[in-house]
């Protein structure tokens, strides 16, 4: 590169680089999006059959203990990823730190239904779990749509909107729950695993 | 009176540098010089007067087997950069 250039050509390589920079995705930023769409669209799909066959039925619902060792495994795994990233943006950690926001926020509040509805002895509480918390993906995978300007977040984040306003229907309409689950099923794979496998091929072609 | 341009952002290549690390957190030498496209050899020198003025801030470790060179701007460096792009402007607006 030469040492002798114009104002102009500072402010276009300014500009040039930083482009190039924000464009930037880290290779597999979609692993997390499409192991979670798997796992959770798997296992609401085994409640829902599980809640058919076993008796007491609300012993189907430990199956969703699983995610405590899928939520360790992969955060271990995306920390030794992170050391070994070739580049971490600052838009990676502020979509980091909105997927932590989210976990804890869905943690105080599962643990707040708990509380009520085992205080008050009623399971009304347990119905706002599946419509809430896809409310609040929704609102963090719009964010992430926004920060990181990638339309299929944003489309996905319209998908678990739609299904929270479904779920909250079939409560009154087929007066069955347990269809809720296939419709967290199904809002898993548009608007995580498809998303996140975009994202992927796209990260693939910045690197 | 045009603020004088910092001599040592005043480089195609450090400032193409300092310009890709003020947009992200932190970046490895790797990545520096495939956006860049500078030789091995250039980017180290270049990467080397950078943090010899505290622009930016250089790890060296080794990562398993492989030796890893990862850059971050400091406060220094961000500060420097403003005071560039505001002298430019200056310069381009009086032109």
């Amino acid at each position: 590169m030469e040492n002798n250039f114009n104002e102009q050509d500072s402010l276009k390589l300014i500009n040039e680089m930083i482009t190039q920079a924000r464009n930037n995705f880290r290779k597999g930023a979609g692993n997390s999006f499409i192991l979670w769409g798997y796992v959770i669209a798997i296992l609401a799909i085994s409640d829902f059959i599980l809640l058919q066959v076993l008796e007491p039925a609300y012993y189907a619902n430990y199956v969703w203990l699983i995610t405590i060792p899928v939520f360790i495994g992969n955060y271990w795994n995306e920390s030794r990823k992170a050391k070994e990233a070739l580049v971490i943006t600052h838009l990676d950690r502020v979509v980091g730190f909105i997927w932590l926001g989210f976990f804890i926020s869905n943690l105080l509040f599962i643990c707040s239904i708990f509380f009520i509805a085992i205080n008050w002895n009623t399971y009304i509480p347990y119905l706002f779990i599946t419509p809430i918390i896809m409310i609040m993906v929704g609102l963090a995978l719009f964010v992430t749509a926004k920060v990181y300007r990638f339309k299929p977040y944003f489309y996905g984040a319209c998908i678990f909107w739609l299904g929270a306003v479904l779920c909250v229907l079939q409560y009154s309409f087929i007066k069955n729950i347990d269809f809720e689950f296939i419709i967290l099923s199904v809002s898993m794979i548009l608007g995580f695993v498809i998303p996140g496998h975009i994202l992927n091929r796209k990260a693939e072609s910045n690197v | 009176m045009f603020k004088e341009l910092d001599p040592l952002l005043h480089s195609q290549l450090r400032l193409a540098i300092v310009s890709l690390l003020l947009s992200v957190e932190e970046a490895d030498f790797v990545f520096i010089r495939e956006k860049t496209g500078a030789t091995a050899g250039n980017l180290s020198v270049q990467i080397e007067k950078l943090s010899e003025a505290k622009y930016i801030e250089v790890r060296k470790f080794i990562d398993g087997k492989r030796p890893r060179t990862v850059c971050k701007i400091t406060k220094n460096g961000i500060a420097a950069f403003n005071s560039y792009v505001q002298a430019l402007q200056d310069y381009i607006s009086k032109k």
